[in-house]
């Protein structure tokens, strides 16, 4: 959600306050320049993706949702011109989406470990389910922060956001792998139950579903 | 080399770690498996399939803060807390946490003029397409 400063600016920045453009400049060209630089090395061509991801601000600025973060967006209009140049430049390979045809001719993108339910819900839907999702991942791990338990949340960061096994985080962290399954459990009852609450069924999503780790865990978790 | 289904949708969105990034790059130039799998993914996200992980990556839901990552250089943050905060940014890869973290840095001790032409510049190309 951004905040009434970022509103604030964007409005000015509508009105073509030049000031408002250069504060804007001011406050957000380091840090996206920064994240170019991590991925290419010359520096004339990360400023120009930077000035082209500006252009691209100001071009979707007549749609741009104001209640959306400012930093989030241009981000991602960073992101899409870096992904432009390194395509360009033939260092990543544009990816074609899969398509398959039933025996009706009838085209689905249905991959393995997906239930077919999860699939053409209204784009509301799957907005309503996301938001379900990621204030129930919200609250688990502002929890975990307020209360100190680091461990527990490096632990799921690396299992969800890394995708590592179990025995790899249980190295890492130099903690047996029964803590980490405990740890994991406690996370994905918790979430599920958040989810459920908010009348979103947890079957959409297979993580909160995948049972696989319950057998390695204690019952001091 | 095999990767994770988490570290390939994070490859799609431009959210991983730089050296990973180009290590995936490489691989797909051989790899048409990998391009496979990849080429799944976006189909699955296009019918709506969401992961945790990417759900949590998108809303930068453990991100710290610019102000907090500001306090961890300044070494003001308690030790616990810090190292989380070099946890996410090294051992994750939190691409936008490691944008805040090398700008704050240059910050620190490099070439403001360099900066302040940059910004000039980034102005004067785009300011002229503003509303009148």
């Amino acid at each position: 959600m951004a905040n009434q400063a970022e509103k604030l600016l964007v409005q000015r920045i509508r009105d073509g306050q030049e000031e408002a453009w250069q504060e804007l400049i001011r406050q957000f060209e380091g840090r996206l320049f920064a994240y170019v630089h991590r991925r290419i090395a010359d520096r004339a061509a990360c400023e120009d993706i930077v000035q082209e991801a500006f252009m691209g601000f100001v071009n979707s600025l007549p749609n741009f949702d104001e209640n959306r973060p400012l930093e989030s967006f241009l981000f991602s209009i960073c992101s899409n011109k870096l992904t432009d140049h390194l395509r360009r430049n033939g260092r990543r390979p544009a990816i074609p989406m899969s398509t398959t045809e039933d025996s009706q001719g009838h085209r689905s993108f249905t991959g393995p470990g997906r239930a077919a339910s999860t699939l053409f819900r209204s784009q509301e839907r799957k907005n309503s389910e996301v938001a379900a999702l990621e204030e129930a991942i919200r609250e688990q791990t502002l929890h975990w922060q307020s209360t100190g338990k680091w461990e527990k949340l490096k632990c799921i960061e690396l299992i969800m956001v890394c995708g590592m096994a179990n025995r790899a985080v249980a190295d890492q962290l130099n903690i047996p792998q029964t803590q980490v399954a405990n740890y994991k459990f406690e996370f994905v009852n918790r979430v599920r139950d958040r989810v459920k609450a908010q009348s979103v069924s947890a079957d959409i999503f297979p993580e909160l579903t995948d049972q696989s780790d319950q057998s390695d865990q204690k019952s001091d978790a | 080399m095999t990767y994770s289904l988490a570290q390939l949708e994070a490859y799609l969105d431009e959210d991983l770690d730089a050296g990973m990034m180009s290590n995936i790059e490489d691989t797909l130039r051989e790899d048409t498996q990998l391009l496979q799998s990849l080429s799944t993914i976006l189909s699955q996200r296009e019918s709506g399939v969401h992961s945790v992980g990417s759900v949590w990556r998108r809303a930068s839901i453990t991100c710290p803060s610019r102000e907090t990552i500001a306090d961890s250089l300044l070494g003001i943050l308690s030790d616990d807390h810090n190292d989380y905060i070099h946890f996410h940014i090294n051992e994750v890869g939190c691409r936008l946490c490691q944008a805040h973290l090398d700008d704050l840095t240059a910050q620190q001790d490099v070439n403001q003029e360099m900066s302040s032409s940059r910004r000039k510049r980034y102005f004067e190309s785009t300011a002229g397409y503003l509303k009148k």
